[in-house]
């Protein structure tokens, strides 16, 4: 961010270009605020866990206990967990087995508010602080800076007016308003299992996911957010109820020592149900009053609710044969049935088949001098179709009128346009691979292709929006996409003994091709477009050429190949094209006398692909003693990011703090600047940086090698330990997101709040921990 | 042992059966019907569902879609209102929040003239989806011949309403024959499925007289329709009735200057040629008052139509009349009265309606029309009896009747005189017709301050004979050091005021219309090439 000197400087510039005073003054007594300093800390997290396990020949019991207290990289970011654990198995006859499972945890969430483009949210106030204005004010009422006539905004300070858009004073924000989250998450399930003779078995099991999630947001009377509400709470009682029953029919058996029969037969059932209830108040009588919401406290109330749910029901039946662990042949048949779907396309059937040899166990194999070398050597290929059952929203296919309000006026309005025809998406994955280890099990490996395609794929279709129709989309199967590519894992022990060294390395190609859209047409999104040949949702923008040096313009690339420039400061009495595109022309770059345009519809253009074409992970454990090192390290590639955040809120061109990066704007013919920011102009942010579209100056390589873990255990001796009748005690500290490489500038390559796009997300957390595991 | 076994297959039999009764449960996981929403098949099965359409209806032009959401009060529920202020010079943005449209840096994406066309537009096809619903209640014998046809005046008013209003910001007036003549596509019959969007996506746009003609159509068979008056008018202003037909049509032959026919049509709601008016069809006369229409903006017999918004559904913080004019506690203050108004010699020092400027703590001034910053709750004006008798002013003097001009023009500006009998304007105070056309205008912009009338008098007057607007005005640069100094009435506007960046634009420049916005320029290929002259497709 700019600092005090530098921010007085391009704000007021932005004001003089266009002949006016600017507002910003740098404060005499030398006020310089780097907010971030307020706003971020150093993460730290606690995790300890308590667990015990036991058990008998017919009885086996595991339990555990754990806490975890994370203090988070944002200022008053906390988290807090418990959660409990518990197994139990029962052999209770010769041929019955039941089992129970139960796990429980409870946190508690202080959070902040992060939402796109939302004033309030700490990635849209954060970069935009005034740099020469105070955090704090003793001599205001709230102790914090906030301005004296407009109390909602940062307090302006010596400026002459305040921060644009009135933005909250963010650390007051997050020390007086309140973004709570606290869940409660169950989850368990039982099951019972019967063998009727050898090799048949009979198992039906239950599983239970229920979650309760509360979110309480406070927003103090006194300044921001809450200001036009004089207060307001907020309070969200939702709960996620999933259950799911099984029954599995099993037989499985060799006969004559070589014939490897298995044959399986299942029933499932899902449900997923979801519903809330909420209560908003606001124009709170007293502060005080701002804990809980408190009866008759508050002005105005507001109550809400609702509930959707989906389900899913499957039958399937699977066979596999092997004959002598040698060669492998597998089918299976699937019928699914899913509530998403109207009813005449609503179940579908899908296919499978497997073949695998293991060279290694032939004979010729074993004997040959190669054959000593490898332990395992499998060559396996196979063919599966499956449903995509993650359609968006529980009902797209139906129409449907949903509630609406018209002031005191209750009614109702269509709020989707329903597709009887919508069907099952579907992908098919051929896959063939060759798997082994060697050198005594000390190396492994896994290599394989695939080809998967997806069929009638469920997207939202984009309707003209002078149609009127809900969302301005519909739901349909409108294509098929292709993905192909290898993937590579090595794993093996290069060190054992006193001092060990596991390491696994996985790494996946990928190549994704849009192969048929209905009717060939493209389907547009705000950063991404997803057209025939081209990679799913490949980044769609404006090729940015650079800046004119003679008038600092923004100059693009049309569609056919010819440049224009946004006359900013054009003035069509001197004759020239006053604030829209004129023609540049390379060889008279002062002339702005020809009208020309940026079409959205023509001078658009592929600027890369959104998805990786490459991604893995590199995983290093090493152990001496009672000591344990872990080294996990990620990286993926091959693809762009849109960096909103740059485009949208470091460059932004109101009376609010920018970026270093706006340094680099065209001045004058003898300070062009980067040629990336052109002369700037207050409340010009859309048409020099195409706001709400992509640029390609803002089109990165989203690359990245991360570190993603780093821990160091130590375990207590084991002979120390059993005296105090415990099995084992391990203590740890570890670090987790500590190094990130990547050219991308934004804050994280891997955070996308759109697809393709990171506008003012947030980076994943880095986070140091330590913790105590103790195990009886 | 065969005990053992026996137990064993009665459990594997129970269980096997257990198995088939629950397949029961694949219906209940499989065959869903939602409890949140409506099928559509059902959504007019009942009277009570019509009634509940005809609402959803309304609530499309109170609250269409913005960036995704449905909030911020587009196109009635507030942004018809401060896109119609932020257009003119009458009023003054102090933040960024209006500055697109303040400074008329628009394009084909920016929020403002985007979601006002989007949520227009949805408003149409919502409005048709409820025509059609409706006609097959009536005809399913669901709700009577009758009912259906109160309800469908309704809905040809709200239609009529929303393509008027595009027509101002997007089409040029009937008398300057630039851009094609574009008006709007006319969509009259709901867009449902697929197979009417490939039919949709046949229609161009039509002229500015055709569009004209359709609005007047509409409104024409919607006071046809109301036998007497309108079935649904228990909640009175915020409910379409006769009366609200004929105040649009005064408003709309206006704007298509047929004077004629403005006299015509306020003929029925204002017979007499003397003070005090007052209306045969719906009670219609002004307050004693001019604050009373805002104060008690849900019962007042001055209102003839507004829209309804209250403490739990309005245009929000980011919206709501009161939450982006008023300086009262909670209120964002973002727009203010300009000295060019406050300032003006037309508007006496005591008139009343200078109670309706409040002065908060800073330099400003601002419109207090709107009271309730923190419940947002107040209805959004968009047709006063003030207004008819203003347009029926206007027209009369056009066609050469001075005294009745002068008549309604002091109808309405006498309420609000410290001391009428003095102060009354008097036939010798103007010169010419001309003289007197401005003084109703400048009644316009004193009288409909902060109600977003000023751009729908700036665009009708672009190329007028008599006092044209001609273009989009020169507007103030105004910081928050300014003073109070600046507004002190009678004194001159001194042009150093006027932001170098805000200059007058002609209304032969692109800026004068909003382009059709970038959403149909990619989807809608008819559309895109017929963008208005220069913004590019």
């Amino acid at each position: 961010m700019l600092n005090a000197t530098e921010f007085v400087e391009i704000a007021n510039e932005k004001y003089t270009n266009w002949g006016a005073a600017g507002p910003a003054v740098l404060d005499p007594s030398g006020v310089d605020t780097d907010w971030n300093d307020y706003i971020y800390k150093t993460g730290f997290q606690q995790t300890h866990t308590l667990a015990a396990s036991g058990g008998t020949d017919k009885s086996q019991y595991y339990a555990s206990l754990g806490y975890t207290n994370q203090e988070g990289i944002i200022r008053n970011n906390t988290q807090e967990r418990f959660s409990l654990s518990a197994k139990l198995t029962q052999t209770a006859t010769k041929w019955l087995k039941i089992g129970l499972n139960a796990q429980a945890s409870k946190s508690k969430l202080e959070g902040v508010m992060n939402e796109e483009n939302s004033l309030g949210s700490i990635g849209f106030a954060s970069v935009r602080m005034l740099p020469n204005v105070s955090v704090f004010n003793p001599d205001d009422e709230t102790g914090y800076n906030i301005d004296a006539t407009n109390r909602k905004a940062l307090g302006r300070g010596a400026n002459k007016t305040y921060i644009d858009n009135g933005i909250q004073n963010i650390i007051w924000a997050m020390d007086n308003n309140v973004n709570r989250s606290q869940s409660l998450h169950l989850n368990g399930g039982g099951f019972g299992e019967i063998t009727f003779t050898k090799g048949l078995t009979l198992r039906t099991q239950i599983g239970i996911d229920y979650t309760s999630l509360r979110d309480f947001t406070l927003w103090n009377p006194d300044s921001g957010d809450g200001y036009g509400y004089g207060g307001l709470m907020m309070d969200n009682l939702a709960t996620f109820y999933n259950w799911n029953w099984q029954n599995i029919l099993n037989f499985n058996r060799t006969f004559d020592g070589v014939h490897n029969l298995d044959l399986t037969a299942v029933q499932e059932y899902t449900h997923t149900d979801y519903e809330y209830l909420y209560a908003d108040v606001t124009q709170l009588s007293d502060k005080f009053f701002t804990k809980h919401i408190i009866s008759g406290t508050f002005g105005d109330k507001s109550v809400g609710g609702n509930q959707t749910y989906n389900g899913l029901a499957s039958y399937l039946f699977r066979a596999n044969y092997n004959y002598d662990s040698k060669y492998y042949i597998g089918g299976s048949i699937r019928r699914d049935g899913l509530s998403k779907l109207p009813e005449n396309t609503r179940w579908g059937t899908f296919y499978g088949g497997s073949v695998a040899w293991r060279i290694s166990r032939e004979s010729f194999w074993e004997q040959s001098s190669v054959g000593e070398l490898f332990s395992d050597l499998r060559l396996r290929a196979s063919a599966a179709t499956v449903g995509n059952s993650d359609l968006s929203g529980n009902f797209p296919y139906l129409g449907t009128y949903s509630a609406k309000r018209y002031g005191a006026q209750t009614g109702i309005a269509w709020s989707n346009m329903g597709n009887d025809q919508l069907k099952w998406e579907s992908t098919t994955t051929y896959d063939i691979g060759l798997d082994g280890s060697l050198l005594k099990g000390r190396l492994s490996f896994e290599a394989a292709y695939f080809n998967k395609n997806t069929n009638n794929l469920v997207l939202e279709v984009p309707t003209p929006p002078t149609f009127g129709i809900p969302g301005n989309r519909f739901y349909d199967n409108r294509g098929k996409i292709k993905n192909t590519g290898f993937e590579f894992t090595i794993g093996g022990t290069p060190v054992a003994g006193d001092f060990t060294w596991r390491t696994d390395l996985n790494f996946t190609t990928v190549s994704n091709k849009v192969v048929e859209l209905v009717n060939h047409e493209p389907i547009i999104d705000r950063y991404v477009i997803t057209e025939e040949g081209k990679s799913f949702r490949s980044i769609y923008g404006y090729e940015f050429y650079g800046v004119n040096t003679v008038n600092g313009n923004p100059i693009w690339v049309k569609g056919d190949g010819s440049l224009v420039q946004f006359s900013t400061f054009g003035d069509s009495q001197a004759g020239e094209v006053e604030y829209y595109y004129a023609v540049y022309d390379p060889k008279n770059p002062s002339d702005v006398s020809k009208e020309s345009d940026l079409s959205p519809t023509e001078d658009r253009k592929i600027l890369g692909a959104s998805l990786p074409t490459w991604y893995g992970g590199f995983n290093n454990t090493f152990t001496y003693k009672g000591f344990d090192l872990n080294l996990f390290l990620r990286f993926s590639g091959g693809n762009k990011i849109m960096n909103a955040s740059t485009q949208e809120s470091l460059l932004n061109m109101d009376f609010s703090n920018n970026g270093k990066i706006a340094l680099g704007r065209w001045q004058s013919p003898d300070k062009p600047g980067n040629g990336i920011i052109p002369k700037i102009g207050y409340g010009d942010a859309q048409v020099l940086f195409n706001q709400g579209a992509s640029d390609s100056r803002f089109v990165e390589d989203a690359s990245f090698l991360k570190l993603a873990n780093l821990s160091l255990g130590y375990t207590l001796p084991a002979n120390f330990v059993s005296k105090l009748n415990i099995a084992k005690i391990r203590v740890y500290a570890q670090g987790q997101n500590l190094l990130t490489f990547t050219k991308y500038s934004g804050l994280d390559p891997e955070t996308t709040t759109r697809t393709g796009a990171d506008w003012d997300g947030m980076p994943q957390q880095r986070i140091f921990s330590f913790g105590v595991n103790v195990t009886f | 042992m065969l005990k053992n076994k026996i137990v064993k297959y009665t459990t594997g039999l129970f269980i096997s059966v257990a198995a088939l009764f629950f397949t029961a449960c694949e219906k209940e996981v499989v065959d869903l019907e939602p409890v949140d929403r409506l099928s559509d098949i059902t959504a007019y099965a009942t009277p009570e569902r019509c009634e509940l359409s005809v609402v959803g209806a309304y609530d499309a032009i109170q609250c269409g879609i913005y960036n995704g959401s449905y909030s911020r009060g587009y196109p009635f529920g507030a942004a018809s209102i401060l896109q119609g202020e932020m257009r003119g010079e009458y009023m003054i943005n102090t933040a960024s929040f209006y500055d697109i449209t303040y400074s008329s840096t628009y394009t084909s994406s920016t929020a403002n003239n985007q979601y006002y066309w989007e949520a227009s537009f949805e408003a149409i096809n919502r409005i048709n989806t409820v025509i059609r619903g409706i006609e097959g209640a009536v005809e399913n014998k669901i709700i009577s011949d009758e009912q259906g046809k109160s309800y469908k005046g309704e809905l040809l008013f709200l239609r009529a309403l929303t393509y008027h209003s595009l027509l101002i910001h997007f089409a040029y007036p009937v008398n300057v024959g630039l851009n094609n003549n574009y008006g709007l596509p006319l969509y009259l019959t709901a867009i449902n499925t697929p197979s009417e969007i490939e039919e949709a996506l046949k229609t161009g746009r039509s002229s500015v007289q055709e569009t004209y003609l359709q609005v007047i159509k509409d409104l024409d068979d919607a006071e046809s329709l109301f036998a007497n008056n309108n079935l649904n008018s228990a909640n009175g202003i915020t409910r379409v009735s006769k009366g609200s037909v004929i105040a649009l049509k005064t408003r709309v032959y206006l704007h298509k200057r047929d004077w004629q026919k403005v006299i015509d049509e306020t003929k029925k709601l204002v017979p007499g040629t003397a003070a005090p008016f007052a209306s045969p069809v719906g009670g219609y006369r002004l307050e004693a008052s001019p604050a009373t229409p805002f104060l008690s903006y849900s019962s007042n017999t001055e209102s003839i139509f507004s829209v309804e918004n209250n403490s739990d559904d309005n245009a929000s913080v980011n919206g709501a009349m009161s939450a982006m004019m008023s300086a009262r506690a909670g209120g964002r203050a973002l727009v203010t009265t300009s000295p060019t108004l406050y300032n003006t010699s037309y508007w006496k020092a005591d008139d009343k309606r200078r109670s309706l400027v409040y002065r908060g703590s800073t330099n400003y001034y601002y419109c207090d029309k709107y009271q309730n910053p923190q419940s947002r709750e107040e209805y959004a004006p968009i047709l006063r009896y003030a207004e008819v008798l203003l347009n029926y002013s206007e027209a009369a003097l056009r066609s050469g009747n001075s005294t009745l001009a002068l008549a309604l023009l002091n109808a309405v500006r006498n309420r609000s005189l410290a001391d009428p009998e003095a102060q009354a304007y008097k036939a010798g105070d103007f010169a010419d017709t001309k003289a007197l056309l401005e003084a109703i205008l400048w009644e316009r912009r004193i009288e409909f301050q902060g109600e977003g009338r000023r751009w729908e008098d700036i665009q009708r007057l672009a190329n007028d004979d008599l006092s044209p607007s001609g273009g989009i005005p020169a507007k103030i640069a105004f910081s928050s050091n300014a003073g109070t100094t600046y507004f002190v009435v009678g004194k001159e506007i001194d042009p150093g005021w006027f932001s170098p960046s805000r200059r007058f634009i002609p209304y032969t420049d692109r800026r004068f219309l909003w382009p059709i916005p970038v959403n149909d320029l990619i989807r809608n290929p008819v559309l895109a090439a017929q963008q208005n002259d220069g913004w590019g497709n």
